[in-house]
C-alpha cells in the first residue's frame, strides 16, 4: 500500500515538472506546478514528516503559488511576447547536467535501503515545535529577521525612483 | 525505500535544471528554481526518516521560509523589470553581463 501510494504520488509530482517546463504559458506551467507540489506534500506525508505536510500545502502550495499565479495574471501576457521556444543553444549545457546527475542516481543504490522503525509521534508537531526552540531557536530568528528584510526590500525596490 | 525517494527528488531537480537553462520566459525560469528548491528539501525529508531526526525537519521548515521570501523577492524583481523592458524575455535583462566579453 505505501509502494503504490508512493508510486503515485511520485508520479503526479514528475509529472506536474514535467508540465512546469513544457507548457507554453506561464499560467499552464504554474497550475501544473501546484499539482507537483502537491504530490510532494503527499510524499512528505509518507515519510511521516506530518508537520512538514501542513507546511507545504499551506505555505507552499497555497501562498507561494497563489501569488505567483496572481503576479502572472496581473501581467495579462500576449502569446507573440512570450518567448516559449527552446534556447537550442542552451541545451548544449544539459549533457554535462545529464551525465552528473545519471552518475548520482547510479550511486544512491549503494545506500542502506530499507527505512527503520519509526515512533509514534514522529514528524508532529509538538515534537518539531519542542525541538526547534530548544536546539535551533537562533535559525529560527533568523528567518525572522529574512522575512522582514524581504518586505522591506521588496517596499524599497517598488517604491524606489524607478520612472518606467 | 530511500533510495526511490532520492530517485524522485533527483529526477525532480534535473527537470528544474532543464527549465532554468531551456526556457527563456522568466516566470518559467523562476518557477524552475522553486522546483529545485522542493527537490532539495524532499531530500532533507528523506534523511530525516532515515536517520529518525528532527534535524530534517527543521532544515525543510527553514528552506520553505526562505523560499517564501525569495518568491517575493523574485517577483518584486520580475515586476519591476516588466516594468522597465516591458518584455518577459530572459535574454533582455542580461544588463550586468560584460559587453566586450563575447
Amino acid at each position: 500500500m505505501e509502494l503504490f501510494l508512493f508510486i503515485n504520488f511520485s508520479f503526479f509530482a514528475i509529472l506536474g515538472a514535467l508540465g512546469l517546463v513544457f507548457f507554453k504559458l506561464p499560467l499552464h506551467s504554474a497550475l501544473s506546478f501546484i499539482v507537483s507540489l502537491v504530490a510532494v506534500a503527499g510524499l512528505y506525508l509518507l515519510l511521516f514528516a506530518k508537520t512538514l505536510f501542513l507546511i507545504q500545502i499551506v505555505v507552499y502550495a497555497g501562498a507561494i503559488m497563489v501569488l505567483s499565479v496572481f503576479v502572472v495574471m496581473f501581467f495579462n501576457v500576449k502569446e507573440d511576447r512570450l518567448f516559449a521556444k527552446f534556447g537550442l543553444k542552451s541545451l548544449v549545457w544539459l549533457v554535462p547536467v545529464f551525465v552528473m546527475f545519471g552518475f548520482v542516481l547510479s550511486q544512491i543504490w549503494l545506500l542502506p535501503g530499507d527505512f527503520p522503525i519509526v515512533s509514534q509521534n514522529f514528524g508532529e508537531m509538538r515534537e518539531l515545535g519542542v525541538y526547534l526552540f530548544s536546539n535551533l531557536a537562533i535559525s529560527f530568528e533568523a528567518i525572522s529577521v529574512l522575512l522582514t528584510t524581504a518586505l522591506i526590500g521588496v517596499v524599497a525596490v517598488l517604491k524606489g525612483k524607478n520612472h518606467a | 525505500m530511500l533510495n526511490l525517494y532520492l530517485s524522485v527528488a533527483i529526477i525532480l531537480f534535473v527537470i528544474g535544471v532543464v527549465g532554468v537553462l531551456a526556457r527563456k520566459n522568466i516566470f518559467s525560469v523562476f518557477m524552475s528554481v522553486e522546483l529545485m528548491i522542493n527537490a532539495a528539501a524532499l531530500v532533507f525529508a528523506s534523511f530525516a526518516r532515515q536517520n529518525l531526526s528532527f534535524d530534517g525537519h527543521a532544515a525543510v521548515m527553514l528552506i520553505i521560509a526562505l523560499a517564501a521570501a525569495e518568491a517575493s523577492f523574485g517577483l518584486a524583481l520580475i515586476v519591476l523589470l516588466y516594468k522597465q523592458k516591458s518584455s518577459l524575455n530572459i535574454e533582455s535583462f542580461n544588463e550586468l553581463r560584460d559587453g566586450n566579453a563575447n
